[in-house]
This record gives C-alpha cells, structure tokens and sequence, in this order.
C-alpha cells in the first residue's frame, strides 16, 4: 500500500510545474499506471481525493489510463500483449522479456493558465 | 471586471519514482566512490531475512568491516538481534510505511563507519520495496518454504528484479505440502540470470554458496566494476 506516497509525489510534482507556469488552477491530471505497477487505480483515486485538498489541484479530476503488460522478443523485435506471468515469442520460440505495464506517468494536466489581465489590458 | 483565464494544456511525460531514482542514483555515485557493496534484502515478513543475517554475521564480521541498516515499521526487535554478531546496526522504523526509500537510507548514512559491505533488510513485503531502488549492487530475495510454492509467480517482481534468490528455512521441506522443482522452474522462467540458493539458517546448512555469493558481490565492487 504504498499508493499515499505515490499520490503525494503526483501533486508535489504537479503543484510545483504548475506554480512555474503560473496555472493558477487544475482541472484534470493524466497519469498511466501500468497492470504490473504494484499500484491499484482505485486506490490512487481514494489517495488523490485526500491529498488534493488545500492544494491548486483541489479542483482537479484524476484521469487513470491502465497500460497493459507489453512483452517484448529480442530476437524478432517484436512486442506482444498479453496477461500471462512470461511466454514466449509466438514467431520464434525463444523466451520474450517484459517491456511494459510497469509505467507510473504522470502524462500531463489541464488548467486556467496565467492570468489573461496581463494580455488584455483595456 | 471578471477575470478572464486561459484555458492550459501541460504535456508532462514525468515519472512518479523519479525522485527516488535521483536520489538513489547519488547513494550509487557515494558507494562507488567508497568502494562499498550494498545489498538489498528483500522479504515477506516471516521469510527468515533476519535470521539469515544472524547466521551469516559471524562469519561476514571475520572477514570484512559490515554494516546491516535494518527496516522496520515499528520495532528495533531486529536490530537488537543483530548487534550482537558485531556488526554495525542502523534501526529505520518506517512508522507504518511499507518500504525504504533512498532518501531514508542516506539520512542515516553519516551515522555508519567506513564498510566494506552494507545489508540492508528491507521492510516485510513482496509488493512495495520493488519500486524503489536504494543505489544497490545487487537485490536479494529470500523465500521461505513456509510460505507456500505460488509466491514467485504471485509477485513475479520482486523476484524478476532480483540478482539472487534465497529459499530459506530448507528444513520444513519433509513436513510443508511445497513443489520445490516447480518453484525452481518458475524462477528459471522469470528470472534466468538470479543465482538461486537453498538453505536453513537455522540448520546452518547450505550457507557456503550464499556466502560466496555475498563474497562476489564485495569482491566486484572492490574491482572497481
């Protein structure tokens, strides 16, 4: 259960991006949690909601995109998708390695930029 | 006058361990420049990780200068046990945190003297202490018997990331329903490379190629390489 800290670190480093850009508010945050990421989605969304609080990312909606387990051949350089624990390469038979589903990214957020009184001065 | 704001949209492509990873990447620049070998030990709670340490001790002590920084939640019951083999022991109590970070390992660091080797026993759990690199050699997992044969395959992780592999408490074999040829195959397909190793701690049986392991760990890190 370490999805608090993993939530923890998502608002520090979107605050902090945010802040230098001078967003003043977010309004949603993408981030890609892969199948083997150790991290359950559901788990995430319950931290986010707690941690977002008294933050600029109060506001803000957790999008969760899950990344399946890519595997990954070597040999054809072919990558496969599938759930099991290992296989291997469908076209030459030699053991694949996993290249996905362990991603935790922050893909990117949404929010009221700058304050538009500074472009419009009328 | 209503303020107008203009809607932003931030494209990040940012990694959320990516502060541990930085932060564990300079505990590797500091152990490389002391010539320090580390060991991450990683365990479930029960799985002997302690007691391995206890019978190895003694004879690691004879050899090099060792420390052993000891992650626990709450307790130094560990700790305790271990500063008796004349090691030097670090207590982290986590307070319910489920893991060291890179950042708990070097706040105690100032704290060590100069090593040869550095153990550090992880926090009791398969899931967790996986993501998170503390500038390691090399990351052993010991399993216990007791536990039951479908732990590899149900945190494939922990043990696809590891260098070594301990079946420990080798001697409740005779009385635990345990398929150890299927135990061993399933950690030949998720991790071909681990060097696997079977022992009591206990017993004191099936040390020496542990040991050695260790030895070559301490070994490659004095070379420089």
């Amino acid at each position: 259960m370490h999805e608090l800290s993993l939530i923890s670190a998502l608002v520090e480093e979107v605050s902090r991006d945010a802040q230098e850009r001078g967003v003043s508010r977010i309004t949603t945050v993408n981030l890609a949690v892969g199948k083997r990421a150790h991290a359950l989605p559901h788990a995430l969304l319950f931290c986010f909601d707690l941690i977002k609080q008294d933050t600029i990312l109060a506001d803000a909606q957790l999008i969760i995109e899950v990344v399946p387990p890519v595997f990954y051949c070597e040999r054809c350089g072919l990558n496969e998708v599938h759930d099991k624990l290992w296989a291997n390469c469908a076209h030459c038979g030699l053991p694949t390695v996993p290249a996905g589903g362990m991603e935790l990214e922050i893909r990117g957020y949404e929010g009221d930029g700058p304050d538009a009184r500074k472009e419009n001065k009328n | 006058m209503h303020e107008k704001k203009i809607k932003i949209k931030v494209a990040l492509a940012r990694d959320l361990l990516q502060r541990n990873k930085i932060l564990a990447g300079d505990l590797r620049t500091r152990f490389a420049e002391q010539r320090l070998a580390v060991i991450n030990l990683l365990g479930s709670p029960g799985a002997g990780k302690t007691t391995l340490l206890e019978a190895s001790l003694p004879l690691l002590c004879g050899q090099y200068r060792v420390g052993v920084i000891e992650g626990d939640l709450y307790t130094t019951r560990d700790a305790e046990r271990l500063a008796r083999s004349g090691a030097a022991v670090i207590q982290i109590n986590t307070e319910g945190a489920c893991h060291l970070d890179a950042q708990l390992v070097g706040g105690v660091l100032e704290e060590l003297p100069e090593l040869d080797l550095l153990l550090i026993e992880n926090v009791g759990n398969l899931v967790c202490p996986v993501g998170f690199d503390l500038g390691e050699d090399a990351r052993a997992v010991v399993l216990s018997i007791s536990e039951g044969d479908d732990k590899p395959e149900k945190y494939p992780q922990a043990f696809q990331t590891a260098q070594a592999v301990v079946l420990s408490k080798l001697d409740l074999l005779p009385y635990v329903s345990y398929d150890l040829p299927a135990v061993l195959a399933t950690l030949a397909h998720l991790n071909p490379a681990a060097t696997v190793m079977q022992l009591s701690a206990t017993g004191k049986s099936g040390l020496a190629p542990w040991l050695e392991w260790v030895e070559s760990v301490v070994a490659k890190k004095k070379r420089g390489s």
